[in-house]
C-alpha cells in the first residue's frame, strides 16, 4: 500500500510538473510577436485596450439584437447602426475597421491562447464621407463623423451585465449555432475565466460609469449627450486615474478629432493640453482600457508608435478627388478672391499651404491657445472640475521610469501654460474635417465662417456630405441612419463663437466676400 | 571527510520524499505568478516582466529549500549509504530549481546575453553565477556518473559544498532583503551548525582515542 502511495505521489507530482512546463510551452507560443508596418499599425495596430475574446465579439451582437440593433433588424447590422466602417472578407478576419485582434488578455497583457479584440486608431481616425449619389469613400485621418462610440460601448456594457442571457454556455451555443462548430477547450476555458473577471469589473465600476443604456435609450441625445463622433475625452481618464465619477458638472464634449500631418502642430487636443503625439495617443489608449503594464508589451508599444508615426506625415484629401463635377464648377476668380480674404483674416491662426512647396505653413498665432473669452465658443470643454487637478494626476499615474511617462510640462495647465481656451490649429484639407468647432456643434463651412446661420436643432448620425455648403446636411426629421437629435442649447453643445471673418450679419459682414471665401476653403488641402 | 560515492541504491521512500516535495514546490513557482491573471481577471496586477521576476525569485527560493538540506547532509558527521542518498536527491534537486532560476534570469531577464548580464550584474556577481551554475552541474555529473571518485573530485566537491553556499550567503543575506535573507541565515546557521557539530565529534573522538594510546 504505501509502495503504491509512493509511486502514485511520484506519477501525479510528475505529470502536473510536465503539465507545467508544457502550458509555459504553450504560452510563449501564444502571443506570436507581430511587427506592424504605420499603416498597417494605424489600421489594425493594438493599442493594449483588448475588451473580449474573438469568440464573444462575433456572436455578441447576434444574442443582443435589441442592443446592438436598436433600430430593428431591417435597418442594418450593429456596424451600420453604430457607425462603424465595414472591414474586408479576409483581412483581420472581416471585422470591421478600429478593431485590433491580439493573443493578449485584457489588463496585464499576459498571452492568451484565444484571441481578443481590442481598438486600434482607425476605429475613430478614419472616416467614410457619403457622398450624395455617389459610393462612400473612406477617408484615412479623418474624424470618423458616423461612429457612436460610446453608445457601443454601452451596448456591451449591458450585454456584460446581463447574467441571465450572458453565460458561457450561451455564449457556446451562440457561436456553434452561428458557425456550425463548437469553441474549442481553451476557448471554453478562457471563457470562463473572462467573462466572471470582466463581469465583475464592470459591476465594480457601476457607481464610477453608472448603469449603461441600451436599445432606443442610447440613441437618445437626452440620456447620451455624446452622440455619434463625440467622446468626453478627459472623462475615463478622470474615473481610471483620480477613481471619481465624472459626472459632476462634466459637459466637456469633443468631436473625433481628424488627423492630416500631425507633424504640423506640437501641441494637440482642442484646448491644446498635451504636448507630445505618442502621450497623447497613450493616454487615449488609456482612456479606452489599456494600462500602463500592458503598453509596455513591445508588441503594443510598437503599433502605438507606428500609428502616430503614420500620422505625422498623413495627407488629407483634395475637394477634386471626392466631388471632382462640384469641384469642376469651382470659379477661380472666387477661389483667388477668397485666397485673399483667407489671408487677411484666417491665415494668421491657421496658416496656409505653400503652394510651391507642398508645405502647411503655419501663421503667426498658430499653437497660441486662444482665452474662452475671446474665441467665445462652448467652454465646457475648458472648464470641467478637474481640468486643474488632472494634469499632476496623470503624471503621478505612471511610475519613475516608465518608458511612457508623459513629461510634466508636456500638459497643461501646467508649466507650459495655464490658459483656458481653444488652440490654433493648421486646417489642412479643411473641408473633410466637418462637423466643426471642437464640439462638432457646426455642421458646415458654409456656417462656421457665418456665411449662413447656424442651425440650433440638427440630426446625427451617418450623414450625407454636403459639398455645396461643405460639411454634414441633416434632415428634418430623424431618420434610421442620421438619428440623433443635436441641441446646440443643451450644456456642451453651444455653436456660438468662432465669428471669424464677421458674425452672420453682423458689422462688416459680406455675404458676397464669405462666398469667395467658402470656394477658396474647398479648395484649401 | 567521508567522499560521498556514487554508489547507490535510491530507494522509493527516498526519491518520493525529495522528488514530490521539489515537483509541487517548483510547479507552484512557476505558476503562483500566474494565478491573479488566471483567477482575477481584468485586473493589472502583474506585468509579463513581472511575472518572470516572480519566478526567479520563487525558483531562488526553492533552491536554497534544497541546498540546505544538502549542504547538512553533506557535511553532517559520519557515514551511511541513507544520508548519501539524501544528499544527492537534494544537491540534484536544488540544482534542478537553479537551473530554472537560471534560465529565467540569464535566459529571459537578460535575453541569454552574457554580455548583457556583465553589464547589468557587474563582472564580480556575474562571474560567480556563472561558477555556481557550472561547478555545481559539474559536480552532480561527476556525482552521478563517476563510480569510484578519486581524491581531487571528493576535494572539489568539499569546495564546491563551501563556496556555492557562500555566493548565497553574499547574495541572500549581504545584498538582499525580505525571505530570502531569512532563507539565508537559515542556510548560514545551518551549515555551521553542522560544520561545528562535526568539529566537536571529531575532537570528542581524539580525545576519547587519546587515553588509550596513552
Amino acid at each position: 500500500m504505501k509502495r503504491f502511495l509512493q509511486i502514485a505521489a511520484i506519477c501525479i507530482s510528475a505529470l502536473l510538473l510536465i503539465g507545467v512546463f508544457v502550458f509555459l510551452f504553450m504560452e510563449s507560443r501564444w502571443a506570436k510577436p507581430r511587427h506592424f508596418e504605420k499603416h498597417e499599425a494605424f489600421l489594425y495596430g493594438p493599442t493594449g485596450t483588448e475588451l473580449m475574446p474573438l469568440a464573444v465579439f462575433k456572436v455578441l451582437p447576434d444574442m443582443f439584437p435589441d442592443y446592438f440593433q436598436p433600430a430593428g433588424k431591417e435597418a442594418g447590422d450593429w456596424i451600420d447602426q453604430f457607425g462603424f466602417n465595414r472591414g474586408q472578407p479576409g483581412v483581420n478576419e472581416g471585422l470591421p475597421l478600429g478593431f485590433s485582434i491580439t493573443n493578449y488578455r485584457p489588463k496585464s497583457g499576459a498571452p492568451s491562447p484565444v484571441a481578443f479584440v481590442g481598438f486600434s486608431c482607425s476605429m475613430c481616425h478614419v472616416s467614410q464621407i457619403w457622398r450624395p449619389g455617389k459610393d462612400p469613400v473612406l477617408v484615412e485621418g479623418m474624424g470618423n463623423y458616423s461612429v457612436d462610440f460610446i453608445a457601443w460601448v454601452d451596448a456591451v456594457r449591458s450585454a456584460l451585465l446581463n447574467e441571465d442571457r450572458l453565460t458561457v454556455d450561451s455564449i457556446s451555443e451562440a457561436y456553434e449555432k452561428k458557425f456550425n462548430q463548437p469553441l474549442s477547450f481553451s476557448e471554453k476555458a478562457m471563457l470562463r475565466v473572462w467573462l466572471p473577471g470582466t463581469r465583475k469589473f464592470f459591476k465594480d465600476n457601476l457607481p464610477k460609469y453608472d448603469e449603461p443604456f441600451h436599445g432606443l435609450a442610447a440613441r437618445d441625445s437626452r440620456l447620451m449627450p455624446n452622440g455619434p463622433a463625440r467622446t468626453q475625452p478627459f472623462r475615463n481618464l478622470i474615473r481610471i486615474v483620480l477613481d471619481r465619477p465624472a459626472t459632476s458638472g462634466d459637459n466637456a464634449f469633443c468631436k473625433v478629432p481628424t488627423l492630416y500631418e500631425q507633424g504640423n502642430r506640437v501641441w494637440g487636443q482642442y484646448d491644446g493640453s498635451v504636448g507630445n503625439r505618442l502621450s497623447r495617443s497613450v493616454l487615449a489608449a488609456i482612456a479606452t482600457g489599456a494600462t500602463i503594464e500592458n503598453l509596455i508589451i513591445p508588441d503594443v508599444s510598437n503599433g502605438v508608435i507606428g500609428a502616430v508615426d503614420y500620422t505625422v506625415t498623413l495627407k488629407g484629401p483634395r475637394y477634386e478627388q471626392l466631388f471632382p463635377e462640384e469641384a469642376a464648377k469651382i470659379d477661380p476668380a472666387k477661389v483667388e478672391r477668397g485666397r485673399q480674404l483667407y489671408m487677411q483674416y484666417c491665415v494668421s491662426c491657421h496658416g496656409s499651404r505653400n503652394t510651391q512647396t507642398g508645405k502647411w505653413e503655419n501663421g503667426q498665432f498658430t499653437g497660441q491657445v486662444v482665452p474662452i473669452e475671446q474665441i467665445k465658443t462652448d467652454p465646457e470643454r475648458v472648464n470641467f472640475r478637474y481640468n486643474e487637478s488632472l494634469p499632476d494626476a496623470l503624471y503621478a499615474f505612471f511610475p519613475d521610469g516608465h518608458p511612457l511617462r508623459p513629461k510634466r510640462e508636456d500638459i497643461r495647465p501646467g508649466p507650459a501654460g495655464t490658459t483656458r481656451g481653444y488652440i490654433n490649429q493648421p486646417i489642412e484639407s479643411v473641408f473633410a474635417r466637418a462637423p466643426y468647432l471642437h464640439n462638432g456643434a457646426v455642421m458646415t463651412l458654409a456656417e462656421l465662417i457665418n456665411l449662413k446661420s447656424r442651425r440650433t436643432v440638427f440630426y446625427r448620425g451617418a450623414n450625407v456630405y454636403d459639398p455645396i455648403d461643405v460639411g454634414l446636411s441633416s434632415p428634418a426629421q430623424p431618420e434610421t441612419a442620421i438619428y440623433y437629435r443635436f441641441d446646440t442649447s443643451m450644456r456642451g453643445n453651444s455653436n456660438q463663437g468662432h465669428d471669424y471673418p464677421w458674425a452672420y450679419q453682423g458689422p462688416g459682414w459680406n455675404q458676397a466676400a464669405l462666398e469667395d471665401l467658402l470656394e477658396f476653403l474647398k479648395t484649401m488641402w | 571527510m567521508q567522499a560521498l560515492n556514487s554508489r547507490r541504491h535510491i530507494t522509493l521512500t527516498q526519491f518520493t520524499a525529495t522528488f514530490v516535495p521539489f515537483a509541487l514546490l517548483l510547479s507552484a513557482a512557476l505558476m503562483v505568478p500566474e494565478a491573479p491573471q488566471i483567477l482575477e481577471h481584468n485586473r493589472a496586477y502583474y506585468n509579463i516582466e513581472l511575472l518572470v521576476y516572480y519566478r526567479t525569485i520563487f525558483s531562488i527560493w526553492l533552491t536554497m529549500a534544497f541546498l540546505i538540506p544538502a549542504e547538512v547532509l553533506f557535511f553532517w558527521p559520519g557515514d551511511s549509504p541513507q544520508r548519501r542518498n539524501y544528499w544527492l536527491l537534494c544537491w540534484t534537486f536544488g540544482f534542478l530549481a537553479f537551473a530554472v532560476h537560471f534560465y529565467y534570469t540569464i535566459g529571459i531577464i537578460f535575453h541569454g546575453s552574457l554580455r548583457e548580464v556583465y553589464a547589468k550584474q557587474g563582472v564580480v556577481i556575474a562571474t560567480s553565477n556563472l561558477l555556481d551554475f557550472a561547478w555545481w552541474g559539474f559536480d552532480l555529473v561527476l556525482a552521478w556518473f563517476v563510480k569510484k571518485e578519486a581524491k581531487w573530485i571528493h576535494v572539489q566537491r568539499v569546495l564546491a559544498h563551501l563556496y556555492i553556499p557562500l555566493t548565497f550567503f553574499v547574495s541572500a543575506v549581504v545584498i538582499k532583503r525580505g525571505f530570502v535573507r531569512g532563507l539565508g541565515i537559515v542556510m548560514t546557521v545551518a551549515i555551521v551548525g553542522t560544520l561545528l557539530l562535526r568539529f566537536l565529534r571529531r575532537r570528542h573522538a581524539q580525545l576519547v582515542v587519546s587515553p588509550s594510546e596513552v
